[in-house]
């Protein structure tokens, strides 16, 4: 019995790092979502905007920034982000996207280059120079031509890179 | 007087600090948001000459965003011609966008549009008015570059009376078709730095506004310059001014004001 337990206690401590932690590109939560657009200056057009993103369903809060025409934007609890969702609102608004960066939470990720990265609803793979492994608020930058995913109608994959 | 004017608009405007898109006379390339509604209040208060009364004119405005690159317009016109306010008619405007280069604080943009009106006052001068005098129809093509806070537009377009309503036909001597063209700048000057949006805008606006009467040597060229109030980021008050430079054609009214007020609704519908 003494031999049964100790030989628990030393599986139970040789497995608790792989508890701990979440498997490589098992991902994190959104926190929230940076969107920079382009093609305005004006305080008016900014407005239009800031209001084309409220009425998304999925948006709680949108914080703006006027002079870097930048909209820092908040979800409802549960709710799903769906990015083309946000793209079009500020397409809506008469305007277009220049950047988009999604704010997420990691616990202890392993991550590689070309491997799917999933966040919340969202894949993403990453390039650029990477660590083996990301934790804790991660900043991913979407790449490409006009921020689109590839897959075509099967899973949306978005390029990105993070940022240091 | 007349030819230093221009000179010394265009000092001041480069003088200037900062000038948006949001033109008083003309439309710019841009549209209003999708699923939007303004409301415009029109009041045009122009010069007969001396024997005339003041010439009001009130055109009430509707605009809808109908989607990202079509936007368009339901207008009345009233005049005093009476010497009371009466209806002379109503306008259709739309216009849609076609082609867009958006950077960073930054874009050109052209759109297509055109005009419909309809108006049933006495014709009384040769130039074709589709804004408050004239029946008939126009069509034409505006792009606008906008650079930080300074934004340049031009426009150009074919412009078709026929007779008015009422009986009032176009008159038999007078030519009914014309170009119409434009050049207009503008610059936002206040605030210097954006902080939120209830801080008031100030814009200031220069536009050359000019019509050839088609088949003859008839045409005129105004000067129109504006200053243009945002408050809250919703509601603007314009303050224009039009004034002729050069004409050789009849004009009941050339010389005058247009203050306009309008609000809009964004994402309302």
């Amino acid at each position: 019995m003494k031999q049964l337990l100790m030989l628990l206690s030393i599986l139970l401590i040789t497995i608790h790092p792989l508890v701990a932690s979440i498997p490589a590109g098992t991902g994190g939560r959104i926190e929230s979502v940076s969107l920079q657009a382009s093609g305005l200056t004006c305080s008016m057009c900014s407005r239009a905007i800031y209001k084309s993103l409220l009425k998304v369903s999925s948006v709680k809060k949108v914080e703006e920034d006027i002079k870097n025409s930048t909209y820092t934007i908040f979800f409802k609890d549960q709710a799903k982000v769906v990015l083309d969702d946000l793209k079009r609102a500020v397409k809506n608004a008469g305007f277009s996207v220049a950047a988009i960066e999604v704010n997420a939470r990691f616990d202890h990720t392993e991550i590689a280059a070309g491997a799917p990265l999933h966040v919340d609803d969202l894949t993403f793979t990453l390039t650029g120079p990477l660590p083996p492994a990301i934790e804790g608020r991660q900043r991913l930058i979407l790449l490409g031509k006009d921020l689109q995913p590839s897959g075509g109608d099967g899973e949306k994959i978005y390029h990105a890179t993070l940022k240091q | 007087m007349k030819r230093l004017l221009p000179i010394a608009f265009l000092a001041l405007f480069h003088q200037a600090a900062a000038a948006q898109e949001l033109f008083v006379f003309t439309e710019p390339a841009s549209n209003m948001p999708a699923k939007s509604i303004g409301i415009r209040m029109n009041n045009w208060l122009l010069n007969q000459g001396h024997d005339h009364p003041l010439s009001y004119r009130f055109l009430p405005e509707v605009m809808w965003g109908a989607n990202k690159n079509l936007m368009l317009h339901a207008e009345g016109f009233l005049s005093n011609r009476n010497g009371y306010l009466t209806g002379d008619g109503f306008g259709l405007y739309g216009k849609y966008r076609f082609y867009t280069a958006d950077q960073v604080n930054r874009h050109f943009r052209m759109a297509a549009f055109g005009r419909v009106s309809l108006n049933a006052s006495p014709i009384r001068q040769e130039e074709i008015d589709l804004t408050c005098q004239n029946s008939g129809y126009a069509i034409g093509w505006v792009a606008t570059q906008l650079l930080h806070r300074q934004a340049f537009s031009t426009s150009i377009s074919f412009v078709q009376a026929t007779d008015n309503g009422g009986g009032n036909k176009f008159p038999a001597a007078a030519t009914d078709k014309a170009i119409d063209v434009s050049l207009s700048t503008g610059r936002l000057i206040l605030p210097k730095e954006y902080r939120n949006y209830r801080q008031v805008n100030v814009n200031f606006l220069l536009e050359v506004l000019g019509q050839h009467i088609i088949g003859s040597d008839k045409m005129y060229i105004d000067l129109a310059p504006a200053v243009q109030f945002i408050i809250n980021s919703q509601t603007r008050i314009d303050l224009g001014y039009k004034y002729e430079l050069y004409s050789n054609m009849s004009r009941t009214a050339p010389n005058g004001f247009l203050i306009r007020i309008e609000h809009n609704l964004f994402n309302i519908l």
